[in-house]
């Protein structure tokens, strides 16, 4: 059984995904801020993250997808953006060690595919 | 004595027809010219009639004298003639009746020159012609002639305005001079038997007034002619006159003392004088004219300082409203107009019009626009001058060509008086339109030079202007799209969350619903209202999609990038071609092979400096919007369908041209093709309508121009314009 963290400030998102990974079969947490994430982290240990680039308050994306790699260099993660595709952020994600790098709106089936993919390889 | 008349006789007439064909042959169809002609030789024979002084038997001078005279006669019946030929575009009245009055008189003198009532006999040596009995007739009937023409002049010049009314009041000199003549010749003949021929002398300079008068097409004002003339008669009457007073009452006490060197003293005076006399004119010259034209210097010294401060004014409509307020105020203009040439459109437009308060009541509308092709643009590429209505009308000879026929035509719409073109570097920006005065003074030849000088700087000064307007633009638009750019992003993420929560919550009910079989619900009622739950909601995860279409091409825009290098346009297109292809064949249209695509590159197309990837962007969405297009001619069997790219350079720019044979457009489609969010794409499966309105504003910030051209059923074309990358940008 995956265990997968959901680090992202928008509330209906995150319930929603937290319900349809949990219908999959997932162990899902949910953090809607970047420190008690981190919290999260560091005390569950967890297989997957799903990370949204832009946080309204706190540590930023970046920084966090940093101390996740610091605290468990073989997590998965799954980078979630609304600000549609932008290189940059995308080639400084990848370089800094994140697995994938999706657009809002993502269906919940592309994303759950993502996760499977993933965790397979695991 | 005698040998002095007739070399004088010689000279005189000589000149005379010279002066006569010279005007003659400037307009042989002209009846002004034509009467000139005939009048001139008439005095020029009349004058020959002097030659009898040479002839030795008295019976055949007495001949050849009164042969000699009967053109005479006529110089009266030509001069009428003359001047009914000035004023007949003026002066509407019946002239046949003067005619027949004036040559039935001539006719009567005619045969009774031939006899001895009006010269009698002649007298040799010296040589005298005698008058006989009704020599007085022949007084009267020159007199009446004379009379008669002056009268029809006072007529004609009240009515006249500019340009005629100044030829008209030449005319009167003319007729005082030339009356003066003819009194010192009839006086002579009279009274004075040996009065040397200066009446040839005031007969010739009758004959260039008039010839002056004819044929510049901008006489000076007659007030400085006059002055001009006066001061230099003066001045050298002074200079030649001094000494020679001086001498003549020093020569006896100086002889006395000095009878070799006596004249050194007057020759002394004359070099002098001789020396002083051009500075003593000029200046005399400059302060009677300082008066006389006073208010055409202060006009002049106005426009010299319109001039110099048009530069000032950055701003293009300020600058073109000062011009024409200006102008009207300083020349007393009834209106002025400003047209000016549209690159866009191909043609001059008439971009400014101001009238003073108390022409507003009059309904009169310029023309809104001139083609480039027109006569009035024709000619002053050809003459590089202004464009004088009256000067036209003037000297049009008979039996115009449309050119000339064209341009009277334009002026006439303009209702112009003169119109000034404005040449920048050898085109022409625009052009000037100037009203009558409202003094209805002509334009001086002066007047004309420095509106020619105003005209050119004011088309530095537009230039200028539509520069900084240009460069205004391109900062708004610019500092608009970095607004855009910043306030997008975040605009944009707020909008995916909201598209995120919306599309995951649907996608989430679906999934619930998927582990109900609907079917084996029994009432009837909550079947049916699940059934329709679900295909609402399928409807809501798709809805969603086009709004996410809709934030990432807004977000495109605004992130636009200033990212410019040399670019390849042809391996550009080609790989957009490619992109578009993969994409057809991922929706399993494989079919897509078997359509013609083409592109040709007619001669050296060079690097465009620009955004690969807005670039290619525009290229992909119009190859794509063309694929579409045939698709829908042509059904899925799209063998026929062909789409070319063609490159070309033109001039400084390259053109690109997509080409179609799909369905095409109809008229009302392309007048809206490229405002946003308008899409033809029936089905919303694809197409969010902002693809020709982001290419517009791609290709707009790659300095370049989009056009469409599409015939409904058949197919369409666009024409992409790029300029080339200058050297230094």
């Amino acid at each position: 059984m995956h265990r997968i963290l959901v680090i992202d400030d928008e509330e209906s998102l995150v319930k929603n995904i937290e319900d349809f990974l949990k219908a999959k079969g997932y162990e899902v947490f949910a953090s809607l801020d970047g420190n008690s994430g981190i919290e999260l982290l560091k005390t569950q240990n967890v297989d997957l993250l799903i990370l949204d680039l832009h946080l309204k308050d706190g540590p930023s994306g970046i920084q966090i997808l940093r101390v996740a790699k610091m605290v468990k260099p073989d997590l998965k993660v799954v980078m979630f953006t609304g600000f549609g595709e932008e290189e940059e952020a995308r080639t400084s994600c990848m370089s800094l060690g994140a697995n994938a790098f999706l657009c809002k709106p993502t269906s919940l089936k592309d994303l759950t595919i993502t996760i499977e993919d993933l965790l397979e390889v695991k | 004595m005698d040998l002095q008349l007739i070399i004088a006789a010689l000279i005189a007439g000589i000149i005379n027809i010279i002066l006569g064909s010279f005007v003659y042959f400037k307009n042989p169809k002209r009846p002004t010219n034509i009467f000139f002609g005939l009048m001139t030789f008439s005095i020029a024979l009349w004058n020959f009639s002097d030659f009898a002084a040479f002839i030795k038997n008295p019976s055949i001078a007495l001949f050849w004298l009164r042969g000699f005279y009967i053109p005479g006669i006529f110089i009266g019946v030509f001069s009428v003639h003359f001047v009914i030929s000035i004023v007949r575009d003026i002066v509407y009245k019946n002239w046949k009746r003067a005619f027949v009055i004036i040559y039935s008189g001539a006719i009567v003198l005619f045969v009774l020159t031939t006899t001895r009532f009006i010269i009698k006999e002649v007298a040799l040596r010296p040589f005298k012609e005698i008058p006989g009995p009704l020599y007085f007739l022949f007084i009267i009937f020159f007199a009446a002639c004379f009379l008669y023409g002056f009268y029809i002049l006072v007529i004609g010049f009240r009515k006249a305005v500019g340009l005629k009314k100044l030829q008209i009041s030449y005319l009167f000199l003319s007729y005082i001079i030339g009356l003066v003549a003819a009194l010192i010749y009839f006086l002579g003949l009279n009274l004075w038997a040996n009065l040397p021929p200066i009446h040839y002398i005031i007969e010739i300079s009758y004959v260039f007034v008039v010839t002056y008068a004819i044929i510049r097409y901008r006489v000076m004002d007659i007030k400085v002619v006059i002055s001009r003339a006066g001061i230099f008669a003066i001045v050298y009457t002074l200079v030649l006159g001094i000494p020679f007073g001086i001498g003549s009452l020093v020569r006896d006490p100086l002889y006395k003392i000095a009878p070799d060197w006596w004249w050194l003293l007057p020759m002394f005076l004359l070099v002098v004088l001789a020396t002083l006399a051009p500075y003593i004119y000029m200046r005399l010259q400059k302060r009677i004219e300082l008066r006389l034209r006073a208010e055409e210097f202060r006009s002049h010294e106005a426009l010299r300082r319109l001039s110099h401060n048009m530069l000032r004014f950055p701003n293009l409509n300020n600058l073109l409203k000062l011009i024409v307020h200006q102008l009207v105020k300083i020349l007393k203009l009834k209106f002025a107009v400003i047209y000016l040439f549209d690159t866009k459109d191909e043609k001059y437009i008439m971009k400014t019009y101001w009238r003073p308060e108390q022409f507003l009541k009059t309904a009169f509308e310029p023309p809104a626009e001139f083609s480039k092709d027109s006569s009035l643009v024709k000619d002053f590429y050809l003459r590089r001058l202004p464009i004088v209505t009256e000067e036209l009308k003037l000297f049009m000879p008979k039996g115009t060509s449309i050119h000339i026929r064209e341009l009277v035509n334009s002026l006439a719409r303009l209702k112009a008086n003169t119109v000034i073109p404005s040449f920048l570097r050898n085109r022409i920006l625009g052009f000037l339109v100037l009203s009558d005065r409202r003094t209805n003074a002509a334009f001086t030849q002066e007047d004309l030079n420095l509106l020619m000088v105003l005209s050119n700087e004011a088309a530095l000064a537009i230039e200028n202007a539509q520069f900084h307007e240009k460069e205004k633009s391109v900062l708004a638009e610019r500092s608009r799209r970095e607004a855009l750019a910043d306030m997008a992003p975040g605009a944009s993420h707020q909008f995916n969350n909201r598209l995120v929560a919306i599309s995951s919550s649907a996608e989430l009910a679906l999934f619930r619903l998927e582990n109900i079989n609907i079917d084996k619900i029994e009432q009837e009622d909550v079947k049916t209202a699940i059934k329709d739950i679900k295909s609402r909601l399928e409807l809501i995860d798709k809805e969603v999609y086009k709004g996410k279409e809709i934030t990432s091409a807004i977000l495109k825009r605004a992130k636009a990038k200033v990212d410019f290098q040399d670019v390849e346009l042809r391996t550009l297109i080609e790989n957009a071609y490619r992109l578009v292809k993969i994409s057809y064949s991922k929706s399993g249209l494989e079919k897509s092979e078997s359509l013609g695509f083409n592109i040709t590159v007619s001669n050296e197309v060079p690097l465009i400096f620009g955004s690969e990837a807005l670039l290619q962007d525009c290229f992909y969405n119009l190859i794509d919007n063309a694929f579409d297009a045939i698709r829908e001619r042509m059904g899925d069997n799209i063998t026929d369908g062909k789409i070319e790219v063609v490159l070309t350079k033109e001039g400084q720019d390259v053109i690109v041209q997509v080409k179609d044979n799909g369905i095409g457009l109809t008229k009302e489609n392309q007048r809206k093709l490229f405002a946003p969010y308008f899409t033809t794409k029936a089905s919303s499966n694809k197409g969010s309508g902002l693809g020709l309105y982001v290419i517009q504003d791609f290709i707009e910030m790659h300095q370049g121009t989009i056009r469409c051209d599409s015939e409904y059923q058949k197919g369409t074309s666009f024409t992409i314009r790029l300029p080339i990358r200058k050297r230094g940008r």
